[in-house]
């Protein structure tokens, strides 16, 4: 095996840890916010962001829940238990796939080995197969598919693979959130159908890499949840043309992190490796230092998906940017690089003769919403850049900088 | 005198339907003589035939046989305790399963055959690999321990015709299954096509002759494949492994250098 040459700058970042596995929700969180230097470094180095936000001062305040974990874990060993016994009956039933068709494929072990490797290989000489027609699968349980993502290769692990609907593969997620009604959490299947996306983009990648036509992975995926309150699992199609687009796209626009990473200082460190004795390798300043080498791009979203988010917001409210604000705010300001600026334009009397004339339009939106503002007869707030996440539609967008 | 091995019988199933319904009932003092007297009968019972080791071997590994017995294939700790507990009346502590297996090799290495049949691995039928979690015994032949693609399905065919053939025989017998093992069959009817008489949505309870029936009827359609994938693995595993990586399943393969990265 070799290491991507290019990778030994990021592996020289990490220090002696090993690198935290690239997940598919990591990467849909990635292209969330294509613009973060930091997230992308941070990603692509492996860097375990939690143990980094704790030792940053920050720590996140929840990860993903023991219980939505373990809740998750136990569904997907329940639809796939008794040889996928529950899978199989959805895919008769609401796809039509004849009784003849019962062959699985499990990898999660490749001959008594769990190494990712091993099994990316084994799903690749697999898949190879399938797609020229020399064997048949109904399901492949958790395969291992590679996926370029920011220069370095994650390896991702669909829940399952099913091969004989249509003649494609599909990707499928079995998901522990409940349809009820026939309805499920829009941001939740939002999240899956993302998830999904990124799969069906590194599948057809693998596929065109073997040769084979990419069209052959369809664009569409299946959902797997339980029904209602009970614990029957129900099947949904869901389109993710959309999603692949957009994913796609994004992860085209990604740069190399590599390249990212070259522009840090020599010393610059992200280890967290702990000595022998205990304590940390390098200490807390030199990892802030490491951090802030490393433009980021908050926005009040980030505090949805990524774990050092609050430090990030910390950063930017200290640095007064607009964007911390939320989108809304900065686009509202256009060409003003901090809300004290905004603050101190709607504050300067007379008309502007100190006033950029590019500004003048939003100086005269930020005090019209000032007079508003105030004729609310709302106790004036101290004039400092707020932590606040979102401006509340009724509030002006000006005045709630300050 | 001794009462006779039917008698005792008779008497075992006697106690194990009154505990169903101490349990049932949940009458905790009563549910508890219940079964000690059921174990005591179950043990006399045991001496005649059985006297060798009883008592030295834990009761896991006799537990964990008795459902394989009634299973017919390999089967998962999970469903081994479901079925225990649905058909024997109580479950297997999964702590036991966990660890039963290497007990097992351990004992096989030390001692052979002596204490056969052995609790061991159902293979993979490409690299004779352990499968995952799958439990089985050593005196099925190879080709009913190991699995191909299609080897799920077939086997889970398997423990639902037996579990349905065992609940007709229950009833035909005069006796009711128990609660867990109805459900047991409910949620495997839903499984297995043709294993419902009528069209408009699941039956509440399924006929366990019906549902036997729909079992054999879909295993009959994987038959030619998978017995073709058995045999032919069977007979490289017979002539590339000793005796008791046959039972067991051959070393894992090793990585030599931790992977992060495919390029």
């Amino acid at each position: 095996m070799s290491t991507h040459p290019s990778e030994d700058r990021l592996a020289t970042l990490r220090g002696p840890l090993a690198p935290e596995p690239c997940t598919a929700r990591g990467i849909t969180a990635l292209t969330a916010n294509p613009g973060c230097s930091r997230r992308a470094v941070l990603d692509a180095a492996g860097i375990d962001k939690a143990t980094l936000a704790a030792r940053l001062g920050r720590p996140a305040r929840f990860g993903q829940s023991p219980f939505a974990l373990a809740r998750g874990r136990a569904f997907e060993a329940l639809v796939k238990a008794n040889g996928y016994a529950e899978l199989i009956a959805l895919v008769r039933e609401k796809l039509g796939v004849p009784v003849e068709e019962a062959a699985v494929a499990d990898l999660n072990e490749v001959g008594g080995s769990a190494s990712p490797a091993l099994r990316a290989r084994e799903t690749g000489h697999l898949l190879d197969r399938l797609a020229a027609g020399a064997e048949e699968r109904l399901l492949l349980d958790h395969p291992v598919v590679p996926l370029e993502v920011a220069g370095r290769t994650a390896l991702l692990e669909p829940d399952a693979v099913t091969h004989r609907v249509d003649g494609r593969f599909h990707v499928v997620e079995i998901k522990s959130f409940a349809v009820i009604d026939g309805r499920a959490d829009p941001a939740k299947t939002a999240e899956a159908a993302k998830q999904a996306a990124v799969y069906v983009i590194a599948l057809r990648r693998l596929l065109e890499s073997l040769g084979h036509d990419p069209a052959l992975v369809a664009t569409e995926f299946l959902l797997v949840c339980p029904e209602d309150f009970s614990q029957r699992p129900v099947l949904a199609r869901i389109d993710v043309r959309q999603e692949i687009e957009a994913i796609g796209f994004q992860l085209s626009r990604l740069r190399r992190a590599d390249d990212l990473a070259r522009a840090l200082p020599a010393d610059a460190t992200l280890d967290l490796s702990l000595r022998s004795d205990g304590t940390p390798a390098r200490t807390d300043a030199e990892l802030a230092a490491g951090v802030g080498a490393l433009e980021s791009h908050y926005t009040p979203d980030c505090m949805g998906y990524c774990d050092l988010a609050r430090h990030c917001r910390a950063e930017a409210v200290e640095q007064a940017r607009p964007e911390c604000l939320g989108g809304r705010v900065r686009d509202d300001l256009p060409g003003i690089d901090s809300t004290r600026t905004a603050l101190r334009l709607i504050d300067t009397p007379g008309d502007g003769e100190t006033l950029d004339p590019g500004h003048a339009e939003v100086v005269e939106r930020l005090r019209a919403a000032a007079r508003l503002y105030d004729s609310r007869r709302r106790p004036p707030g101290p004039r400092l850049p707020t932590a606040s996440s979102e401006t509340s539609p009724d509030a002006p967008a000006g005045r709630s900088a300050g | 005198m001794t009462p006779s091995p039917e008698e005792q019988r008779a008497r075992a199933a006697e106690l194990r339907a009154a505990l169903r319904e101490a349990i049932r009932d949940r009458d905790r003092a009563l549910a508890a003589r219940v079964r000690r007297r059921l174990r005591a009968v179950e043990t006399a019972a045991g001496e005649g035939s059985d006297r060798s080791d009883a008592g030295r071997r834990p009761p896991a590994r006799d537990q964990v046989r008795r459902a394989l017995v009634l299973l017919g294939a390999p089967a998962a700790p999970k469903l081994l305790s479901t079925v225990h507990r649905a058909f024997f009346d109580e479950p297997i502590v999964p702590s036991r399963i966990a660890s039963l297996r290497r007990d097992e090799e351990r004992s096989f290495a030390a001692r052979g055959a002596a204490r056969a049949p052995y609790v061991c691995a159902a293979l993979t039928h490409d690299r004779f690999a352990p499968v995952r979690g799958l439990l089985a015994l050593s005196d099925w032949p190879l080709e009913r321990r190991i699995l191909g693609p299609l080897g799920p399905r077939v086997d889970h065919l398997t423990h639902v015709r037996n579990l349905a053939l065992r609940v007709r025989d229950i009833r035909a017998a005069g006796g009711t299954e128990s609660p867990a093992a109805a459900d047991l069959l409910r949620r495997f009817a839903l499984t297995v096509p043709g294993s419902h008489r009528t069209d408009d949505g699941p039956d509440p309870a399924p006929d366990p002759d019906l549902l036997a029936r729909a079992a054999e009827a879909e295993a009959r359609l994987h038959a030619a494949v998978d017995d073709r994938h058995r045999h032919t693995a069977a007979a490289r595993a017979r002539a590339q492994l000793p005796l008791d990586r046959q039972l067991f399943g051959a070393a894992p393969l090793q990585v030599i250098r931790p992977v992060t990265d495919l390029s």
